[in-house]
C-alpha cells in the first residue's frame, strides 16, 4: 500500500476534504474581514513586537503587515485548494503539508488582527500592551490542526496485483507455516534501557540508597524483560489464521482466519506505518523491521496488520488459502 | 518453512514431516543450522499429535541430519546439507547415465519405486 496517489474519495470523504480546503481559507478572510470591518479606525502604526507580556518595543506601518500577511494566508489557502485536488500524493501526506500550511495561514492571520487589534483599541502603539493576549496570538498558529483533522483518512484499497493466489490445498491436507525472526530494533532498545538503568541507577545503589529507588528500578527492569522479549518473533500461518508471539509467547498479533478479509504480499515501506517496530495507529498497525517486502492483512473491521517478512509470498498463499476453506466450511 | 500434511494419506504424518524436512535442507529453503520449529508448536499448527512430530524428527536425528537437545529445540544440523547434495550430485549422474541407454527419468522413477 502506497501513500503515493488519493483514491477518488466517496461522497462524505469528498465533503471533508472541500471543508478542509474552506477551513484553510479562513486566516486569509479573517485578515481581508477584520481589514475591511475596522476601516478607517486603523491606525497607520500598529504594534509589531514584544519582548515580554507588556508593552510593545516596535511597531510597524499597518498597511505593510496587512499586505505581508493577507499574501501569506492566501497564497497558503490557494496552495492547499490546488493539494487538495491533486489525485498524488497520498492522503497521509497532503495531511502533513497542510498542517504546516495551515501554521503558516494561523501564524499570518494572528500577526495581523491581534497586534491590529490592541492598537486600534489602545489608540496608541504604546498602549498596546500584549497581556493574557499572548496566548490567542500562539493559538492560531495552531490553526493549521482543524483542516489536518477535517481531512478524511485514507480509504483501503487493496492492489489486486499484490494478492497471490490461493495456495493448493488438497481437500484433506493440513497446512502450516512458520518463520522466526530475530529484531534488532528490540535488541537496540534493550540495550539502550539496560544502559539507561545502568546510568541512572548504579550510582543510588553504590550509595545503599534502595528503598524509594527500588520500584523505579523494578519498573525499568520489567519494561527491558519485556522489549527484549519481542527480540525474537515467531509469525505463523495455520488454522489459528496469522500470529505474531514474542519469546515469552506473549502475543503480539492474532488475526483469526475468520477475521481476515485481504491478504497482500508486497513491499512495505515505513513511513506509510508510522516509521520501524511496533506501530500501532487508529486503524492500522505494523511490525515494521525493515523496508521490503511484507505481509499485509485487511481484517472483516477494516483494519489492517502489517509485518515485514521475507518471501512474503507462500505464507500470503496459504494464508489466502486457509481463509477460503474456512469461509466455504463455514 | 511450509508444512503440508495430509492425514488421510497412505504415508505416515511422521513420514510426511520427515520427508518435507529432508526436502526443505535439500532445496536449501532450511538453512544448515536454522532452527525447525518446536515439536510442540509444529503439532498444534498442524492440529496432530506431538509424539507424531518428535517421532518425524527423532527419525531425522537418526540419519543425522538434525540435532535435538532437551530445551533447545531442534535444528539442522551443520552438515546436513551436503549429505543430500550428495544424493542430488548421484541423482544427476543417474539421470545421464540412463539416458544413454534411452531410459527417461519417468522410467527410472518406476524403476526407484520398484525397489
Amino acid at each position: 500500500m502506497h501513500d503515493s496517489t488519493t483514491p477518488p474519495p466517496a461522497a462524505s470523504a469528498r465533503g471533508r476534504i472541500v471543508l478542509a480546503g474552506l477551513a484553510m481559507a479562513v486566516p486569509a478572510i479573517a485578515i481581508a474581514l477584520t481589514r475591511l470591518v475596522w476601516g478607517d479606525a486603523i491606525p497607520v502604526d500598529v504594534a509589531s513586537h514584544w519582548s515580554g507580556t507588556g508593552a510593545p518595543d516596535d511597531s510597524m506601518p499597518a498597511a505593510r503587515v496587512f499586505l505581508v500577511t493577507l499574501i501569506i494566508a492566501s497564497v497558503a489557502a490557494i496552495a492547499a485548494a490546488i493539494l487538495l485536488a491533486l489525485p498524488r500524493p497520498g492522503m497521509r501526506t497532503k495531511r502533513m503539508i497542510i498542517l504546516f500550511i495551515g501554521i503558516a495561514a494561523g501564524s499570518a492571520a494572528s500577526v495581523w488582527v491581534i497586534p491590529t487589534w490592541l492598537t486600534l483599541q489602545a489608540g496608541s502603539v504604546d498602549g498596546a500592551v500584549l497581556g493574557w493576549w499572548v496566548v490567542p496570538l500562539a493559538a492560531c498558529s495552531l490553526w493549521g490542526v482543524i483542516p489536518a483533522m477535517i481531512l478524511p483518512a485514507q480509504p483501503l484499497l487493496a492492489g489486486a496485483a499484490a494478492r497471490p493466489a490461493p495456495m493448493d490445498l488438497g481437500e484433506t491436507e493440513v497446512g502450516a507455516w512458520s518463520r522466526s525472526v530475530t529484531a534488532l530494533l528490540f535488541l537496540w532498545l534493550t540495550l539502550a534501557l539496560v544502559a539507561i538503568g545502568a546510568v541512572a541507577y548504579t550510582p543510588i545503589l553504590l550509595r545503599g540508597e534502595s528503598g524509594v529507588a527500588m520500584f523505579g528500578l523494578s519498573i525499568l527492569a520489567v519494561a527491558t524483560l519485556l522489549c527484549a522479549s519481542f527480540i525474537r518473533l515467531r509469525i505463523s500461518v495455520d488454522w489459528r489464521g496469522l500470529r505474531v508471539v514474542s519469546l515469552f509467547g506473549i502475543p503480539m498479533k492474532r488475526i483469526p482466519l475468520d477475521h481476515v478479509d485481504v491478504v497482500e504480499a508486497t513491499d512495505i515501506r515505513p513511513m506509510d506505518w508510522g516509521g520501524w517496530g511496533y506501530r500501532i495507529m487508529p486503524g492500522r498497525s505494523a511490525v515494521v523491521l525493515r523496508s521490503g517486502p511484507g505481509l499485509v492483512v485487511t481484517s472483516t473491521s477494516g483494519k489492517q496488520f502489517a509485518i515485514t517478512i521475507d518471501d512474503p509470498e507462500e505464507p500470503a498463499a496459504l494464508l489466502q488459502a486457509l481463509v477460503a476453506r474456512a469461509g466455504s466450511r463455514a | 518453512m511450509l508444512f503440508r500434511v495430509d492425514p488421510t494419506s497412505t504415508v505416515s504424518l511422521a513420514e510426511q514431516i520427515a520427508v518435507q524436512v529432508r526436502s526443505g535442507i535439500a532445496t536449501g529453503a532450511l538453512a544448515p543450522g536454522e532452527r525447525l520449529p518446536p515439536a510442540r508448536d509444529l503439532a498444534r499448527a498442524l492440529q496432530i499429535n506431538m509424539h507424531t512430530v518428535l517421532r518425524a524428527y527423532g527419525e531425522l536425528r537418526d540419519d543425522g541430519l538434525i540435532g535435538m537437545r532437551q530445551g533447545r529445540g531442534a535444528w539442522v544440523n551443520e552438515d546436513a546439507a551436503p549429505g543430500l547434495v550428495r544424493v542430488n550430485e548421484l541423482v544427476a549422474q543417474l539421470v545421464t547415465e540412463a539416458r544413454k541407454f534411452g531410459i527417461t527419468p519417468n522410467d527410472l522413477s518406476r524403476m526407484i519405486e520398484r525397489t
